[in-house]
């Protein structure tokens, strides 16, 4: 086997990666959450949460360390197996002012991914070192965020 | 009686020494923050001072000549919430980008959330409707004086993704 296959490309990414599963894991199952491996991305932990929500049946979380020594949450709320995808509102242009405006007040950022599925997110800057009790704050802030759900669905009917 | 007058005197003071806690904590972030926006050579450009109005918020600008925007007015907030929350609000033609004055609304506000997605400031509309640049930093893991000089180093980059939006506001 040629040596550069033995060597680790990414070798900071990859101890951030390991540090970062070594957090989620345990402490995320201890708030409930199911926490995953993804096999087609060795940098992003799938979870996913539902106990007591009221507006969305489960949020779909995805934390991932990018190439630019960041930390990245998103967070997708789920609504009858589906994301909140911006063709298939029905005032899409106040649900998007809503955001926009939670994004103003919240903890949580409101952004659109490529396929135009709505999602929550929060990013760390990894400068200052690893950030273990910010993390956990963030995944205690998760469920928060129903409530703002809440408030979108009247732009979903 | 006097037991439970103890008891409430006893809550009330713990009551009111969380809170000092939470000024002291915050009074302490506040400095710290303060001596890094004057000693930071980037952010020394931008020449942050206490708002008058707002005594945990410091405000800045930056207004070197950019493609697009006119100015950049930053404001630093030291939250109750044991976070710093940088606005970055820029203004074009002189004034704020204010959502009621865009022309492509629409457009406008999905590229706000694309940009979202993948920029590391993030895009919000304040209670005025105007647009500013936003990033937060949780204190949890102590005061992040590395991460907060990216932030600062990053404001006038910012330039840029107003460029892009300006077609949509004209």
């Amino acid at each position: 086997m040629p040596l550069v296959a033995q060597t680790d490309p990414n070798p900071v990414r990859r101890k951030t990666f390991d540090r970062l599963w070594a957090l989620v894991h345990p402490y995320g199952s201890s708030l409930h959450y199911r926490v995953y491996g993804m096999q087609k991305d060795p940098f992003t932990i799938e979870a996913f949460y539902d106990k007591d929500l009221r507006y969305t049946p489960r949020f779909e979380i995805y934390i991932s360390v990018t190439r630019q020594q960041t930390i990245q949450f998103r967070i997708y709320p789920q609504f009858f197996g589906h994301y909140l995808n911006l063709d298939s509102l029905s005032n899409a242009d106040s649900l998007m002012e809503k955001v926009l405006r939670f994004s103003d007040k919240g903890f949580f950022f409101w952004a659109v991914d490529e396929n135009r599925d709505v999602f929550a997110g929060y990013t760390f800057t990894l400068e200052s070192g690893f950030p273990d009790d910010a993390i956990k704050e963030v995944l205690k802030s998760i469920p928060l965020l129903d409530s703002s759900v809440g408030q979108l669905t009247a732009f979903m009917e | 009686m006097r037991a439970l007058w103890a008891i409430l005197t006893v809550c009330g003071v713990g009551a009111l020494g969380a809170q000092a806690d939470t000024n002291a904590v915050r009074d302490t972030t506040r400095q710290q923050l303060e001596a890094l926006l004057s000693t930071y050579a980037p952010a020394r450009e931008m020449r942050f001072q206490r708002s008058a109005k707002q005594p945990y918020d410091i405000v800045g600008s930056f207004d070197k000549p950019m493609l697009y925007a006119s100015r950049l007015e930053i404001i630093a907030s030291v939250t109750s919430q044991r976070t710093i929350g940088f606005r970055v609000y820029p203004r074009w033609r002189g004034t704020h980008i204010n959502l009621d004055r865009v022309r492509r609304r629409s457009l406008f506000m999905e590229k706000l959330l694309r940009d979202a997605d993948q920029s590391f400031f993030h895009w919000a509309l304040d209670q005025n409707l105007d647009l500013f640049a936003g990033f937060t930093f949780t204190l949890e893991s102590s005061f992040p004086e590395d991460a907060i000089k990216v932030v600062i180093r990053s404001i006038p980059l910012l330039d840029r993704p107003v460029g892009e939006l300006v077609p949509l506001i004209e």
